[in-house]
């Protein structure tokens, strides 16, 4: 059984000044290595939830929190940000924001130069975080000439330099044209088999979380609804419809058969299962 | 190219250490300021634009923001006009000066001496664009704020003084692309309307600006929390900077070149009017 | 849809100031009443396209007609007045203080009489669910309600052409869709819509023809059912298509299915039909 990475006790936060609670009563407990997709509409709490996990949430926006959060046996109320930075790495939505130097050199020597590691050490992980986001022919360019998702590429490799086991990503794709969304996917798959890093995402590409995560984490008005296994969670119709997920298209392949008497006998979320179940039953396999 | 942009050149100013020019510059702007002599500020006006040229720099983005700055001299120089040295011996330009039964009003005229003073500080202006950009198009980012923090300033300052100039060719990109998004719901003031109604329209291209602004700054903000920002006051550089004997010997010009300019000040004569009329 | 051509791009080049070409001889019609998507990967010169349509930038060679006239001798507002552009990133422009004045600005910049301003914006704002909202600061609102402000004040121009530049940039599941039916609804009632976007789903399920764009120039341009079935072809540009057209493909190495699967609910009642006609035969 592994370690729990990430703890959520009876947490409750609201944005300073709201009205409306952000998180309601979110009890959640996440292991390492664990690949944790976190789903839901806008505005449902996803990026408030991600934002926690670091301590950005509350020691940036301040507002208020109850209950505790607590990230490797830190709590993030009593430590800073900045304490949790080599443990937690955070990759936003919008890859401008958060590229402000003027090489990728330096872009991924900052958070190290800024904890204090000692520049041969710099050096070498520099070397070793772009290779891994398959960046380094670009060292001495400016963020600025690089594509979307070569800049998230980039923006994973700020964090790696800063050697976190936990990476969370805050809707790394949503700017992206499918082919930086399929290199920032690999790139995340990659972390996970050879650093057994633990990846919180949160996301909305339900083909992508049907491949690769290992718990989907269902949020609606703050409140966690649903965490379970991807094929639970997608195959719920009703949770489905509530919280404005869609499913893998073969999913809702597997669910319009269904509504007209058509039951393929499995509820599949990926195409090489769907592909089974559909042939099988074709030949006669399940009958109506 | 905009004025503040790193324009990148070989030239000995961009070779030279970051804390030299950072020095350089503190000290001469103090100097501009302290120039009283329209012939000393003519005189400085022109060393700074032979450095200005040396250095290989790009007159035209320069130009484009002297214009600006003309427009608005042009006001200052009329004020002066006006209303420089109400009670000194100024002369008159013309004999234009009103009936003594005016009363104060009758300091009241078109005064050469106004006229000298209002160039005077638009010649210093002038001096000060030049000296500004002069360092920061020769400097980047990274040796700026390297050169302050090894001059003692505090990291955070450093960074944020830094981080303000890296923004701005981001705000100009924004300003064109809201421009283009008003231009295609009909907004046509920016070509074809007259001053007043380009001002009243701001509104329109600024807004946006200052909340994509607001909400790009917040997000920064989480992005550099997340990478320690600040955690401590020590911090690794992984670039360095080294005060070469060439630097040394800048240094001392530049002193040198403002001590010739101060004592200017007390042996040249401070007004080409007050000379001629006299 | 009619016979009546709406947009003809003729031999279309662009290059930058820079010496960046961007497009490459490109030429197509769009006719009154079309639901085209244009898809394509980054830097295949879809944003240039489209700012040569509405007439930010202007063609280095060929020509840009809009229901006949040249874009050359027209200028932006009056483009502007025949094609609506819904911006990929609604923040860009809202500036205003109410939903109302933002949703006005284009009607108040054509000198439209105040009186039919109101009603019109009110009539839009209905239609596209903001009515009660039409008091509130448009920055404060949730990303799917800018997004429709932003949608609201370009449908109240009543241009007969309406370009949405990737609507679903940011958007939820919800928000994308909402967006898309309100495009779905102008298309009805008789406008001309053109979508940029990479999300596939939705160009499959609601564009009749689909446009690929692959380095500067037209790679592909039919029906959107002929174009999802050069799956290899597309594959060269880095396109694939939805989730459910390739698993239609897939499919029909061992069922005999006709034609290219846009939707989940073409592909369901093609395998039914299938499956009732294997079943019928045995």
């Amino acid at each position: 059984m592994a370690e729990t990475v990430i703890r959520f006790e009876n947490v409750h936060y609201h944005y300073p000044r709201a009205k409306k609670w952000a998180l309601s009563k979110i009890n959640l407990e996440i292991e390492k290595g664990a690949f944790i997709a976190v789903m839901g509409e806008n505005g449902a709490g996803k990026t408030t939830l991600c934002q926690c996990i670091n301590g950005t949430v509350p020691n940036y926006h301040e507002g208020v929190l109850k209950g505790k959060v607590e990230v490797l046996g830190c709590d993030t109320q009593s430590c800073k940000t900045t304490d949790l930075a080599d443990k937690v790495g955070m990759v936003l939505d919008d890859p401008e924001a958060q590229l402000f130097t003027t090489s990728v050199r330096n872009e991924v020597a900052f958070g190290a130069e800024n904890l204090c590691v000692p520049v041969k050490e710099i050096f070498s992980r520099i070397d070793w975080a772009l290779d891994i986001v398959g960046l380094s022919e670009y060292i001495d360019q400016p963020p600025t000439a690089l594509s979307g998702g070569q800049k998230q590429r980039l923006a994973i490799a700020t964090n790696l330099a800063m050697q976190p086991s936990i990476l969370v990503l805050d809707e790394p794709t949503s700017q992206l044209d499918p082919v930086g969304t399929r290199d920032v996917f690999k790139v995340i798959r990659e972390l996970r088999e050879t650093a057994n890093m633990t990846i919180v995402i949160a996301t909305h590409k339900s083909e992508e979380i049907a491949e690769f995560a290992d718990k989907v984490l269902v949020l609606n008005d703050g409140h966690v609804v649903a965490f379970d296994e991807p094929h639970v969670i997608f195959n719920d119709a009703e949770l489905v419809k509530r919280c404005n997920i869609r499913p893998p298209q073969v999913s809702e392949l597997a669910s319009y058969l269904f509504d007209r008497g058509h039951d393929i006998g499995s509820k599949p979320i990926l195409m090489e299962d769907a592909y089974e179940a559909v042939t099988r039953w074709y030949a006669g396999g399940v009958q109506l | 190219m905009g004025l503040v942009d790193y324009q990148s050149e070989s030239s000995y100013l961009h070779t030279m250490d970051p804390r030299v020019k950072i020095i350089a510059l503190l000290y001469l702007s103090v100097v501009v300021f302290m120039v009283k002599s329209i012939f000393v500020v003519l005189v400085m006006c022109g060393i700074f634009s032979v450095l200005w040229s040396s250095a290989k720099l790009s007159w035209k983005s320069w130009w484009d923001f002297a214009k600006v700055v003309l427009s608005i001299m042009a006001l200052i120089v009329v004020l002066q006009l006006f209303f420089y040295g109400e009670n000194s011996k100024a002369h008159f330009m013309f004999g234009l000066q009103l009936p003594d039964n005016v009363g104060i009003l009758s300091n009241y005229g078109p005064k050469w001496e106004g006229l000298e003073f209002g160039i005077l500080l638009t010649v210093r202006f002038l001096s000060l664009i030049l000296l500004m950009p002069m360092v920061i198009k020769t400097t980047t980012i990274n040796q700026m704020s390297l050169g302050m923090v090894r001059l003692g300033l505090p990291y955070k300052i450093a960074y944020m003084t830094t981080t303000s100039l890296n923004i701005i060719p981001t705000f100009q990109e924004e300003i064109r692309t809201i421009m283009d998004a008003q231009k295609l719901r009909g907004m046509t003031v920016f070509e074809e309307g007259k001053k007043w109604e380009k001002f009243v329209a701001y509104p329109a291209l600024v807004v946006p600006m200052i909340i994509g602004a607001m909400r790009r700054a917040q997000q920064m903000g989480v992005a550099m929390d997340t990478r320690a920002f600040g955690c401590s006051k020590q911090r690794t550089y992984i670039e360095t900077i080294k005060m070469k004997r060439s630097d040394w010997l800048y240094l001392a010009a530049a002193i040198m070149i403002g001590a010739v300019l101060i004592a200017g000040n007390f042996i040249i004569p401070q007004s080409i009017v007050t000379m001629i009329l006299n | 849809m009619t016979d009546n051509i709406v947009l003809k791009i003729e031999n279309v080049s662009y290059t930058y100031p820079t010496g960046a070409t961007a497009l490459e001889n490109v030429s197509f019609e769009i006719r009154e009443q079309e639901f085209v998507a244009i898809i394509g990967q980054n830097g295949a010169g879809k944003s240039t396209l489209l700012k040569n349509i509405t007439g930010l930038l202007t063609p280095t060679e060929g020509n840009v007609y809009i229901n006949g006239q040249n874009t050359r001798d027209m200028s932006v507002a009056a483009i502007s007045k025949q094609v609506g552009f819904v911006l990929q990133n609604p923040d860009r422009q809202l500036f205003a203080n109410t939903v109302f004045d933002e949703v006005a600005f284009s009607l108040r910049n054509a000198k439209v009489a105040e009186a039919e301003i109101k009603q019109r914006v009110m009539q839009t704002l209905e239609s596209v669910d903001l009515a009660d909202k039409s008091e509130e600061f448009p920055p404060a609102l949730s990303k799917g309600d800018r997004a429709k402000v932003v949608v609201a004040s370009v449908i109240v121009m009543n241009t007969g052409i309406i370009i949405l530049d990737e609507p679903t940039s940011g958007q939820d599941y919800k928000g994308c869709y909402q967006i898309m039916n309100i495009a779905k609804r102008l298309n009805a009632e008789g406008r001309t819509i053109i979508f940029v976007t990479h999300h596939m789903p939705l160009v499959t399920e609601f564009s009749e023809r689909t446009l690929v764009m692959t380095r500067k120039h037209v790679f592909l341009d039919g029906p959107s059912h002929d174009v999802f079935q050069h799956e290899q072809e597309l594959a060269t540009t880095n396109i694939r298509p939805p989730q459910i057209t390739q698993f239609g493909e897939k499919l029909k190495n061992v069922i005999p299915l006709s034609g290219t699967m846009l939707s989940v609910e073409e592909l369901g009642s093609e395998l039914i039909l299938q499956k009732q006609r294997g079943s019928r035969s045995n």
